[in-house]
């Protein structure tokens, strides 16, 4: 027989899975060990060309993904967002990652472009620098979405690996995997 | 495979708690025995491993004179150091040589502590049935546990019998379990069978008749007969007795009791429904008679009542008797009988599994002869290349079909840098799709849609249908097709100020072009930035690219900048072409932009990312320009791979430009289809008369690139293909070897003078070769090849450095050449690397950095370096020997070079005693010419080395092996001609073998040149040559040698008496664990010979040679115990004094073996050997010289300890010691 709860059941499993979650890092999550991907984030889903990010949340997994995004370098990153021609009235979700930090951004478009740069006294814009060099990426393929919380948005600005997850937990969102 | 994985692990598992990067290991483990030696016995007693290594030694005679004894306890000292290799060892040897289970059990104890599954499954055995120890079922259980653990599934199977046994229920699911585990062994039927029988009676599993079958099924399928017993009762119980007699009278015929007995009660039973009295009874007698008490109680019973037979009461009265006698037969209350076949699963009543056999030369040597005593076996060897092979300058001339198509290329490209930075104009957007139909159909130009562009990329794209679009059906409604400029211009103009932001850009591009109203630049930027402000990318762009053009107005310049950097930003393509424009020097004006050139090639790799193709074109050339040579092998083919990607999305875009270096770039892959690609666009080129595409299309012809190679065809191209750089070095390497055109070195060179002039290494490579060949100096040429980056060149003057300046400075300059080769990914120069390190050349040797450089060229397929480093893991020198990684790489190497196959030989014969497997791999190595591996396996055929004992072709092997030089194959090939095995007996031929080996310094061919010199045989008689031949085989560490002359010096024999020297041999001798000479310096302590008389010394010499098994010390260490304790009478063993027969022996011959005898160590059977010499041939005077001489000796002052009459026994059946 079911016990009723007053809770919903999407935050008892969020519990449940941020326990899970938290158990590899452990309370000793160092910061050397912070540049590790987070259980059941996968190598994959992105593509680094020519200096720039892409995402591409259809390659595995489903079209609605998340995605985990470490700033390698000790500087911040800034992540411009790039559209093509044919689209309009695009909101451009650039964004700007402190150093040694990670950031999560959900999706469900086909292709999201980015270009990296650092900071730069003579540039405007910033100096523009190889994505590859600058990020360490992985996506979470199996994403429980709730209703709500769907679309293009950085979920997460800047935080360590652990309090990245819990951003994420506590924003709604189950990481499955 | 089975066997021999356990072992190569248990070895290398073992290996690493001991061997820590012993490099004195080395010599061992690569089979050089002779030089392990005095390392090894330095680390004897200390390290375990050493022990082992010198035991085996000693085992085979390995570079020692093989003594069993001294090999045992060597074994011993190692496995009491629990060292689990020398325990297993032990336990085989006592469980199968000794016949020892106790001694045995012990040792299998031991090493199934250490986890050895075969250790454990017998010492199981042993507890079970009490062999070799008290019968302990719980102590048994222990180690069957474990073994189960191991994956055993006889272990599995008893374990789960004793889980059956117990009364407790979860026990009983225990049991299932094991069981299931067991039965998934394909061979285990008896848990097959349990299973089976579980299953079909419901016992401790729900009741499952098809899987019950199953099981059952299977077990008998491997001939198992209890299963069919099983399967006839579960037809009984499903009453079907046809099936049940069946399987009965299956079994039963197999002569399987039990099967007999249920035959019986089946024909007996009444209601059974195959009701027979008399077929009943004939089966109860079989089975009676094959001894089942049972069925001796049940013929009685059928006597009693004459059932199917009469009655009688006297046969009744007898079958009861025996029935109650019955017991076990003798057979199976033999433990050791009881314990193999646990082991055996019922197949056997011996121990012969492989995993307790004493292997190697206890079971699969044949030759008997090589299994004596104090004799030398030779073993096998492996190849070890050395410097000047691995080194060696090799001057030949670069094929222009070898040398990569990427350098040609770069090579043509130095020269011409196509995209020039000023020649360039904004991109513009088209206009909409509609307005460009509109002047289409208003122009005066007839419009073809047949008419292909210029640049129709036709070689890149799939011929597309050409369909003609109505560009208005879509847009614009039916009647408003047909009006002109301005009703569109009205249309639109009502959605641009509705807000349409795509309204807005046509709108711009109408008044920027004056399309349809008066051309306003002004109005064109009002509606452009009201697109802009929508984030209409083209429109931001279009509007910066209109203030930019304005370039005398600073603001507007301005204005432009600030736009189009955030079009740029946003992601529009044509705004980060433009920005990389602006960006670089040149293109700045009003100082508005700060130039920078790395920003500039930022924004052309992002313009490329988005597909621009004019971008991806200039992206690709400066990449292609860029080369930069500090890029490893792999990087440089992921560049590659970009660049191409980037000419095909330019060529696909219509950038012309880019198709031919995309066909280069398409030459360069294994993919057929795009070699086929890149003939196609030459082809066409080279049709419309490109000299450089007539190169590539020679190029392709040349090698047979997307089309079939043709010499004639090739070399027609490149007469069309210009005077280029890279035709010149083509047409000039052809002309100078004479290669599909006539041969003309002048010219030749020039054209490669020519060449060299615009910098293309290769051309220089070339001609330092032709100037090596022609004797001039060619340092210059190569040094400038390498300098220009050629990595062909840079290790020919590495190499060339090395073999002719063998000092320090010519080290260092050759390894810093490879070094830098090296970190680029050239295999060559990693292999050569690598072997600097692990051989220490001009630098300490270091394995770790060794091991890096080899794996680096193995991994690109180097057979040499796969071979150096299969050697790497095999030496150990890495921490510890790895033999399973080093017979992968072996296997690796074998595809192209057979001396890596001789070395997977090796370790299976000298590692895993796989003899089967090593003589595999041996004789494909001799079918590869390889004279290492014929050599190794003619002493397979001449040890009998599991195989039969085959002097012929042991002969015919040696043969092939002598005759490439080996000089080790020499001597045997010349022992085989002495004693006439295999081939016609000729001393001459043996003697000339001999020589020619002796010329190598080949210890055993030295000592036997000594004992030829010193008996006459085949050669004149000459005491000063014995000698110093004897010399200098004793100086290599041949103890016969040492024996032969300590010996001559002892006795004066041909030499100047000198007792001191003899005495020097026989310390030496004695520190190298020889018997006879411990006990020969024994006696001079004894007699205080060159000293007071010291009995404590001669006491410990005498029992360390009654230890390595020489007869004489330990019957004269007992006399000597006699005498000391007086109360112990000591009888003297009786002389017997039985001369062997020695008939049909040439004098010579017995003179020349009795001396052989002496130097193995054994002096008494040599000194009844020439007492007989003298009977038979009193006038023999190189005997009598000798025999005099050695009779003159003092006489002992104990009694001489007399032989017995085993000593008789063993010279019969000796055969000579095989020189």
């Amino acid at each position: 027989m079911k016990t009723p709860s007053y809770r919903p059941k999407i935050f008892q499993n969020a519990c449940f899975m941020l326990s899970l979650l938290l158990i590899p890092g452990g309370a000793s999550a160092s910061e050397k060990e912070d540049d590790r991907f987070p259980l059941g984030c996968h190598d994959t889903g992105y593509e680094k060309k020519l200096r720039t990010l892409t995402l591409l949340p259809d390659v595995a997994g489903e079209r609605n993904s998340m995605y985990f995004l470490y700033n390698k370098l000790p500087e911040s990153v800034n992540l411009y967002h790039m559209h093509d021609d044919q689209h309009h009235f695009n909101v451009y979700l650039n964004h700007k990652i402190a150093a040694k930090r990670w950031a999560v951004f959900s999706t469900n478009e086909k292709e999201v472009k980015f270009i990296c740069t650092v900071a730069d006294r003579q540039l405007d814009y910033g100096k523009i620098i190889d994505c590859n060099d600058a990020l360490a990426v992985c996506e979470y393929t199996k994403v429980k979405f709730g209703l709500n919380n769907r679309g293009n948005v950085w979920i997460v600005n800047g935080n360590t690996r652990n309090g990245a997850i819990r951003e994420v937990v506590r924003y709604g969102i189950i990481p499955a995997y | 495979m089975n066997i021999y994985r356990p072992w190569i692990c248990v070895i290398a598992i073992s290996l690493g708690q001991y061997a820590y990067a012993k490099s004195d290991y080395d010599a061992y483990r690569m089979g050089h025995y002779h030089k392990a030696f005095k390392a090894l016995d330095v680390k004897s007693g200390s390290d375990p491993v050493a022990d082992y290594y010198l035991g085996r030694m000693y085992l085979y005679g390995y570079g020692q004179l093989r003594n069993e004894n001294l090999a045992i306890r060597f074994f011993k000292k190692a496995a009491a150091k629990g060292y689990l290799p020398a325990q297993l060892f032990m336990g085989k040897y006592y469980l199968q040589i000794e016949n020892n289970p106790e001694e045995a059990f012990g040792w299998f104890k031991k090493a199934a502590d250490q986890n050895d599954l075969s250790a454990q499954m017998m010492v199981a055995a042993s507890y079970l049935y009490g062999f070799g120890t008290k019968k302990n079922p719980s102590l048994a259980r222990r180690y069957y546990i474990d073994a189960a653990k191991n994956d055993d599934p006889i272990a599995q199977y008893t374990l789960a019998e004793h889980f059956l046994e117990s009364r407790q229920s979860s026990n009983h699911r225990l049991a299932v379990i094991w069981l299931k585990k067991a039965a998934n062994d394909g061979n285990n039927f008896k848990a097959q069978t349990k299973l089976g029988e579980l299953y079909a009676t419901g016992r401790y599993v729900p009741r499952d008749v098809p899987a019950a079958r199953e099981y059952l099924e299977k077990a008998v399928s491997q001939g198992y007969i209890p299963a069919m017993i099983v399967l006839g009762e579960l037809a009984l119980k499903e009453k079907k007795p046809e099936e049940a007699e069946s399987w009965y009278q299956k079994a039963a015929e197999l002569k399987n009791s039990q099967a007999q007995f249920k035959l019986a009660q089946l024909y007996l039973d009444e209601k059974g429904g195959l009701h027979n009295e008399e077929q009943g009874f004939m089966w109860m007698m079989k089975a009676a008679l094959s001894g089942l008490p049972e069925a001796q109680r049940s013929l009685s019973e059928l006597y009693k009542k004459g059932t199917g037979t009469e009655e009688n009461a006297h046969l009744a009265e007898e079958w009861l008797k025996k029935a109650e006698q019955g017991g076990k037969s003798e057979k199976e209350s033999d433990p050791a009988v009881m314990a193999a076949r646990w082991l055996s699963n019922d197949a056997s009543d011996r121990f012969d599994l492989p995993q307790w056999q004493a292997t190697g030369i206890y079971t699969a040597w044949g030759s008997e002869a090589a299994r004596r005593d104090t004799i030398y076996n030779q073993s096998p060897i492996i190849e070890e290349y050395g410097r000047q092979v691995l080194f060696k300058p090799q001057f030949l001339l670069a094929q222009p079909s070898e040398v990569p198509l990427h350098d040609y290329y770069e090579a043509l490209l130095k020269n011409t840098y196509r995209v020039k930075n000023s020649e360039w104009i904004y991109p513009e957007y088209p206009l909409g799709k509609h307005l460009e139909a509109h002047l289409l159909a208003s122009s005066y130009v007839a419009y073809h849609p047949d008419l292909t562009l210029p640049y129709a990329d036709v070689y890149t794209l799939p011929p597309q249908e050409t369909v003609e679009i109505d560009w208005f059906a879509s847009w614009l409604p039916e009647e408003e097709s047909r009006l002109n400029y301005l009703s569109l211009f009205n249309d639109m103009y009502g959605r641009a100020i509705l807000g349409n932001s795509h309204a807005q850009f046509h709108i711009g591009q109408m008044f920027q072009h004056g399309l349809g109203v008066t051309q306003s630049k002004h109005q064109a930027i009002v509606f452009y930035e009201k697109a802009a402000m929508q984030q209409h990318l083209p429109a931001q762009y279009s509007l910066a690219v209109l203030y930019l053009k304005q370039e005398e107005d600073a603001d507007a310049y301005m204005q432009g900048v600030k736009w189009l950097r955030d079009a740029a930003f946003k992601g529009n393509r044509y705004a980060q072409y433009v920005m990389s424009k602006i960006l670089k020097e040149d293109a700045e004006t009003h100082h508005a932009v700060k130039a920078n050139e790395e920003q500039a090639t930022s924004m052309l790799y992002l313009s490329a990312a988005n597909g621009y193709g004019l971008a991806q074109y200039e992206l690709a050339e400066k990449m292609a320009h860029a080369k930069d040579v500090s890029l490893s092998v792999g990087k440089q083919l992921e560049r590659r791979e970009l660049i191409r990607e980037l000419y095909q999305g330019a060529a696909k875009q219509g950038v012309v430009e880019a198709l031919l270096p995309l066909a280069f770039f398409n030459a360069m892959e294994k993919d057929p289809a795009l070699q086929k690609q890149a003939y196609n666009i030459a082809k066409h080129q080279a049709d419309l008369g490109h000299s450089e595409a007539a190169l590539l299309l020679g190029i392709l012809y040349d090698r047979g690139i997307g089309v079939a190679a043709s010499q004639n065809k090739a070399m027609e191209w490149f007469a069309k293909s210009g005077s280029n750089v890279v035709s010149r070095f083509i047409i000039g390497t052809y002309m100078s070897e004479g290669k599909g055109m006539p041969k003309d070195l002048a010219k030749g060179q020039q054209l490669l003078r020519q060449s060299a002039a615009e910098s293309f290494s290769y051309a220089d490579l070339n001609l330092a070769v032709l100037a090596e060949h022609s004797q001039r100096d060619f340092l210059p040429d190569l040094v400038k090849a390498y300098q220009l980056g050629n990595s062909r060149a840079g290790l020919l003057l590495a190499d060339y450095t090395l073999a002719s300046h063998d000092n320090p400075e010519g080290l260092q300059r050759a390894r810093s050449i490879y070094s830098g080769l090296a970190d680029k990914g050239d295999q060559f120069a990693q292999l050569k690397l690598a072997y600097m390190y692990d051989k220490g050349i001009g630098a300490p040797a270091n394995a770790e950095s060794a091991h890096k450089w080899y794996l680096a060229a193995a991994e690109q397929g180097n057979a040499m370096a796969q071979y150096q480093l299969g050697q790497l893991y095999q030496s150990g020198r890495l921490s510890r020997p790895d033999y399973e990684k080093a017979l992968a790489w072996y296997g690796k190497a074998a595809k192209k070079l057979p001396a890596a196959l001789v070395a997977t030989g090796f370790i299976e014969e000298t590692v895993a005693d796989q003899y089967a497997k090593a003589m595999h791999a041996y004789q494909q190595a001799a079918a590869e010419g390889d004279a290492l591996g014929a050599y190794n396996l003619a002493l397979m055929y001449e040890y009998g080395k599991g195989v039969a004992v085959n002097y012929h072709k042991a002969k015919e092997y040696y043969q092939q092996a002598a005759d490439k030089g080996v000089s080790l194959a020499m001597t045997q090939l010349a022992g085989l001609y002495f004693n006439g095995a295999g081939t016609e007996r000729n001393v001459q031929e043996a003697l000339a073998w001999y020589k020619k080996a002796a010329a190598t310094g080949e210890h055993n061919a030295l000592y036997q040149l000594g004992l030829l010199s010193e008996t006459g045989v085949a050669t004149k008689l000459d005491y000063d040559d014995a000698a110093h031949y004897y010399q200098k085989a004793a100086q290599k560490g041949n103890e016969k040698a040492m024996i032969a002359l300590a010996r001559m010096h002892q006795y004066g024999l041909g030499i100047e008496k000198d007792e001191l020297k003899a005495r020097q041999w026989y310390e030496q001798l004695a520190e190298r664990h020889n018997g006879y000479a411990q006990y020969q310096l024994a006696t001079f302590y004894l007699e205080g010979r060159g000293g007071e008389p010291r009995l404590d010394k001669a006491r410990e010499l005498l029992k360390r040679a009654s230890e390595n098994g020489h007869m004489e010390a330990s019957q004269l260490l007992r006399a000597m115990e006699a005498q000391s304790k007086s109360q112990i009478s000591y009888i003297e063993p009786a002389l017997m004094n039985q001369t062997p027969a020695m008939s049909g022996q040439p004098a010579d011959l017995i003179y020349f073996d009795a001396l052989a005898e002496w130097n193995r160590g054994d002096e008494t059977l040599s000194r009844m050997m020439l007492q007989r010499l003298m009977t038979n041939f009193p006038h023999y005077l190189p005997a009598k010289r000798a025999f005099d001489q050695l009779n003159k000796a003092p006489e002992e002052v104990l009694p001489m300890v007399s032989w017995n009459q085993s000593f008789n026994a063993d010279f019969k059946k000796r055969s000579t010691d095989k020189p």
